[in-house]
């Protein structure tokens, strides 16, 4: 699997001077000497969150590799000889003797992140598009068919019915994960402003205005598309003027396509605008089926620049409190390399939660020498019960009312 | 009961990328069938001028596309070519090399309406391929299991019929291929890697199989093929999933013309179904972006390609390898916002600024014969609007621009 790459699009000039391989814009002292205070989490209310989507199956194990001399370690070194992560690229981990941290991810380590390790589900499916499937509606076995996505029945619990928009996905088109039942849930293109197309001339722009709002009211006797079409007008024209109120870019973001999703969220996230959840689809080639080590390297600085600038946006604005940044990924990479020097499709991966959560590994790193009839790490934390602290602990939304059987994982966040 | 030429509009809008201003009109007098038998009859689109393919920064062979797409020549086989690119993707984000993916794309023009079979069989081993899919240099020893995966779930029998003993066998037996760097050919090492000899067949699908070809073949002769193949194309020109008995039906019949194409497509659209199914999908972004620049009387591929990028579709470029969803996720707020972009460009067309009844003529350049009530209203707020009223450009560009943005020109 593969997804976009929109070099070409962001040479247009469309972005900017924003390019993928562009360096940061505004290079700041080195973030890993930071020791930033994280403030504790604020009112359940005013809580919002981030999710980055790592479509294409992001490998856990070479963000946090096992080191030492456990039987785990030998494993690893001995099944990844031509893709681990070696000692001389690793950094320590919270005083960790047995799992370290890819040395690409040494900002995001300054922020304290809870990691949660070895998560999946209990009957793994090596297709992306199934796996994706199941974390995008929050149905860990596929078992609970649903229209609804997870992060869409979370909007539908704690948003508001008159905003504009509870859920935003950044991304090109509409995410499953944001389907909803009561409020508004919509995906926007980040670089677009938001804002409804005009005519420079009043009179003109007045006009079009007025009859696309005629154009854009449901009709009872229409067609579901008919319907779809309306509704997608109206929601366009209601969201242009939250779109316009948004407060400004903020600096220091890395001009990647991820820097400039986290930009934009952070803009939305700033203000008290009925937004509680946001949506980042991260367009990296996770996909790592050959050449996995240089490039799975190189995915992770970029996550960490855009990662830091965005959590550093929040803290010197005041809203680090609000905000929880959790990562999802459809799956991690089979265990043993193949000889592209990459790695397959796997079952597990590791999360990363960052803002106001208590630092340290949650759950039980994956037993390398025991692995499923694929070669992939049997899962030590289930996709629901991390789905239920997110709801649950974060939120305050009783897990059961989002997500089947889940439970929420402790000591991660203090409620 | 819909008019012969309400029926025409939607047999174009959904065998090629228009209609252009003026193409229902001249088909109208033909009917229905007829229309349909000249789209599927079109010949193929010349591929003898080809796009500068040397400089893989460029976009120069996706504006060639979108050039092929707008001709007023196109029919069924530029539809179909589209069709097959959203099955079978090559994306130019990966394999970034023109030079190959030129050669990859062609086959999917030669194949467009013959046979899936050979089309598979070459393409499977194109480089364009190899690099995509991460068949090249995938070996025996450490097979790259994912164009065996993504073979069998997304281009032949469904996720469904996957097993990952299949998978795996499948790698085993594609496994010795590569891409050679400097020449670009795809290249077999019989050797060392490659080998698991001729006497060394593996079970796939219930076969005893040997090398890459026997893979596609094995695919093929499962029935699902037929029925995975059929069911896309189905939903691709009705806008529907089949009922099964039709599925059924149509699956024996494309499985009996040995996957041909042009049967296929020919089936479709002979059935009742496909001419009362109309607004069923949204018209997807290329096909948008297309039909509203011909209104427009705009040749811009730049222009194209710009709001192309912005609604998330663009040709070579699929998002992954299951090519772009179906659905109406392409009607959503933000390609609202996107068309509207485009749609408040709209220049001053000569025929509806001169018009004694400029809703009617805006209708018209957009090939909208079948329109709501709603929509109409929203129409007459403009062609009523007394700040308007001596102002005839003005007046047009924003009818226009409306009838751009309506239901009925976003859904197909």
């Amino acid at each position: 699997m593969k997804l976009i790459d929109r070099r070409a699009f962001l040479e247009l000039g469309l972005a900017g001077s924003a390019g993928l391989a562009a360096t940061t814009l505004l290079p700041r002292a080195a973030s890993a000497a930071r020791r930033p205070n994280i403030p504790s989490a604020s009112s359940v209310g005013k809580r919002k969150l981030v999710v980055l989507d790592m479509g294409g199956g992001n490998d856990g194990l070479s963000m946090f590799p096992p080191k030492g001399g456990g039987s785990t370690a030998d494993a690893y070194r001995r099944l990844r000889s031509r893709t681990r992560v070696d000692p001389d690229d690793m950094i320590d981990l919270a005083g960790s003797d047995t799992v370290g941290m890819h040395k690409n991810l040494a900002r995001i380590k300054a922020w304290k992140p809870a990691v949660v390790m070895g998560l999946g589900v209990t009957k793994p499916d090596l297709s992306h598009f199934e796996m994706q499937r199941r974390w995008w509606s929050g149905d860990q076995d596929s078992a609970h068919l649903s229209a609804t996505g997870f992060l869409g029945r979370l909007c539908d619990h704690i948003g508001d019915r008159s905003a504009p928009a509870v859920g935003i996905s950044l991304g090109y088109g509409p995410s499953p994960a944001l389907n909803s039942a009561r409020v508004a849930t919509l995906s926007m293109n980040p670089y677009s402003d938001g804002e409804f197309p005009r005519f420079w001339d009043v009179d003109m722009d007045d006009a079009w205005k007025a009859a696309w709002k005629i154009m854009s009211e449901r009709q009872s006797n229409e067609t579901v598309p008919f319907c779809s079409a309306r509704d997608g007008a109206a929601y366009a024209r209601r969201f242009s003027d939250l779109a316009k109120g948004l407060p400004g870019q903020g600096g220091g973001y890395p001009g990647t396509e991820l820097g400039v999703q986290l930009r934009l969220a952070a803009r939305m996230l700033r203000q008290d605008n009925g937004i509680r959840i946001i949506h980042i689809p991260v367009f990296a080639d996770f996909d790592t089926h050959d050449d996995h080590r240089n490039r799975h390297a190189q995915i992770m600085a970029m996550l960490d620049k855009a990662v830091d600038a965005f959590l550093q946006e929040l803290m010197d604005t005041g809203h680090a409190d609000e905000v929880l940044l959790a990562t999802i990924s459809e799956f991690g990479r089979r265990v043993p390399d193949n000889e592209s020097n990459g790695l397959d499709h796997g079952a597990g991966s590791f999360a990363l939660l960052l803002g106001p959560v208590n630092q340290g590994l949650v759950g039980d790193y994956p037993d390398l020498t025991a692995l499923d009839r694929d070669d992939n790490i049997v899962a030590t934390v289930h996709m629901n019960d991390y789905y239920a602290t997110l709801a649950q602990k974060w939120f305050g939304v009783p897990s059961s009312e989002v997500i089947s059987g889940g439970t929420p994982l402790s000591g991660i966040i203090d409620s | 009961m819909p008019t012969t030429t309400q029926l025409v509009a939607h047999v174009l809008r959904r065998t090629t990328f228009g209609p252009y201003p003026g193409q229902v009109e001249a088909y109208a007098s033909r009917g229905t069938a007829r229309t349909i038998a000249a789209m599927i009859g079109r010949s193929a689109l010349s591929t003898a001028h080809p796009p500068n393919l040397t400089n893989d920064d460029s976009s120069d062979p996706v504006k060639w596309w979108l050039g092929q797409m707008a001709s007023h020549s196109a029919g069924v086989h530029e539809k179909m070519t589209w069709f097959w690119h959203g099955v079978v993707p090559v994306s130019h984000s990966k394999v970034y090399w023109w030079q190959v993916e030129w050669p990859a794309h062609k086959l999917v023009r030669q194949y467009a309406l013959g046979s899936y079979r050979s089309f598979l069989q070459k393409i499977t081993v194109s480089p364009a391929m190899l690099i995509y899919l991460d068949g090249s240099w995938s070996t025996v020893q450490g097979p790259n299991e994912n164009y065996a995966r993504e073979l069998q779930e997304l281009f032949t029998i469904g996720r469904e019929k996957v097993t990952e003993t299949n998978v795996h066998h499948g790698a085993l037996a594609l496994a010795g291929w590569h891409t050679d760097h400097d020449s670009g050919k795809a290249v077999f090492i019989n050797e060392r890697w490659a080998s698991l000899g001729s006497s060394h067949r593996v079970s796939f699908l219930g076969k005893q199989v040997y090398r890459a070809d026997g893979v596609v073949d094995a695919v093929c002769d499962q029935s699902a093929t037929a029925r995975f193949i059929a069911g896309k194309a189905w939903y691709y020109f009705v806008g529907k999933k089949p009922s099964t008995a039709t599925l059924d039906r149509l699956a024996a019949r494309y499985r009996k013309s040995g996957l041909n194409g042009r049967t296929l497509v020919t089936e479709i659209l002979e059935d009742p179904k496909f001419l009362t199914s109309r607004f069923t999908r949204p018209r997807y972004p290329v096909e948008w972006v297309v039909a509203a620049m011909a209104a427009m009387g705009l040749g811009s591929r730049q222009l194209m390609l710009d709001t192309l990028w912005g609604m998330g579709q663009v040709p070579f470029h699929p998002p992954n390898v299951a090519g772009w969803p179906t659905g109406d996720g392409w009607v959503s707020p933000s390609l609202a916002l996107a068309k509207a972009a485009l749609a408040v460009g709209s220049p001053a067309i000569k025929a509806v600024v001169d018009a004694s009844d400029p809703v009617a003529a805006a209708l018209k350049r957009c090939s909208m014969y079948e329109v709501s009530s709603q929509t109409r209203k929203a129409l007459k707020r403009v062609g009523e609007d007394r700040d308007l009223k001596s102002r005839k450009s003005d007046r047009a560009r924003i009818l226009l621009a409306l009838c751009l943005s309506s239901p009925e020109f976003c859904l197909a």
